[in-house]
């Protein structure tokens, strides 16, 4: 896990700083009539100036999440790794919801909503199976490359030959979801 | 797999911060190993023992639960 994780990317000092950001930019967002008069933000509209807000408000709270806590210890790596997987799930069938919602209720079925969807859902794949595909091509990389596979850890390939209908299912969604993409 | 750590900190006299800061966590997780709601790693749980200078044994064994599916 530790070589595949992302985060937490920045210190503890970045959280105070993204508190601050985001009240910053929540704060300014009542006030985007005055603020679009800037002459920095002159030709923008109302509305641009809020979605600029939403932005400042979206990296700012990125600062939040992806920064360490004052005591980082196993515990919070267990917190943040189960609240991690929550929020991916969540925003993941957000992800396939919306575009199907879209499609049944509103009749606006075109190709971008599948294409929204074969995205995320390799998006999916590929992130959570980062580590297997990884383990997967090192391997046969070292069998070219005739490197040392004694020291290689098997426990990915020994689960691959244990449940090949899994994988070989897992495999065929997995190209499924590119060609789908390739031909929409 | 349930604990001693709350009677062995107190035999001890240490709070704690003091036994988190020693072991190098958070006192929220000293609280939460008390209470069973974390189950330390290895790493963990033999720091703690090597703090009040006892076996893991001692601090940590396993619940009836765990011996029945041993």
């Amino acid at each position: 896990m530790d070589n595949y994780t992302l985060m937490p990317m920045y210190g503890y000092r970045i959280k105070p700083v993204g508190i601050f950001l985001s009240l910053v930019a929540v704060t300014l967002l009542f006030f985007t009539e005055r603020i679009c008069q800037l002459p920095l933000l002159q030709g923008y509209t109302q509305r641009d100036c809020g979605i600029l807000l939403m932005c400042l408000n979206g990296i700012a709270l990125y600062f939040i999440a992806f920064s360490k806590e004052r005591n980082e210890d196993e515990r919070i790596a267990i917190i943040r790794d189960k609240t991690f997987r929550l929020s991916f799930s969540v925003i993941f069938s957000a992800l396939i919801v919306v575009p199907i919602t879209q499609m049944i209720f509103m009749k606006g079925y075109t190709g971008d909503k599948l294409i929204t969807i074969s995205s995320a859902y390799l998006m999916f794949m590929l992130l959570i199976n980062l580590g297997l595909i990884t383990q997967i091509i090192v391997f046969y990389f070292r069998i070219l490359t005739n490197s040392d596979t004694a020291s290689f850890d098997f426990t990915v390939l020994e689960n691959i030959k244990n449940n090949k209908k899994i994988y070989l299912l897992y495999f065929a969604l997995y190209l499924a979801g590119i060609i789908a993409l390739l031909i929409f | 797999m349930i604990n001693k750590l709350r009677e062995i900190r107190d035999l001890h006299g240490f709070s704690q911060t003091e036994v988190a800061e020693a072991v190098k966590v958070s006192r929220q997780t000293i609280h939460s190993i008390e209470t069973g709601k974390f189950i330390p790693t290895t790493v963990l749980a033999l720091k703690l023992a090597n703090f009040f200078q006892v076996k893991v044994e001692d601090v940590f064994f396993l619940d009836e639960e765990d011996k029945r599916e041993v």
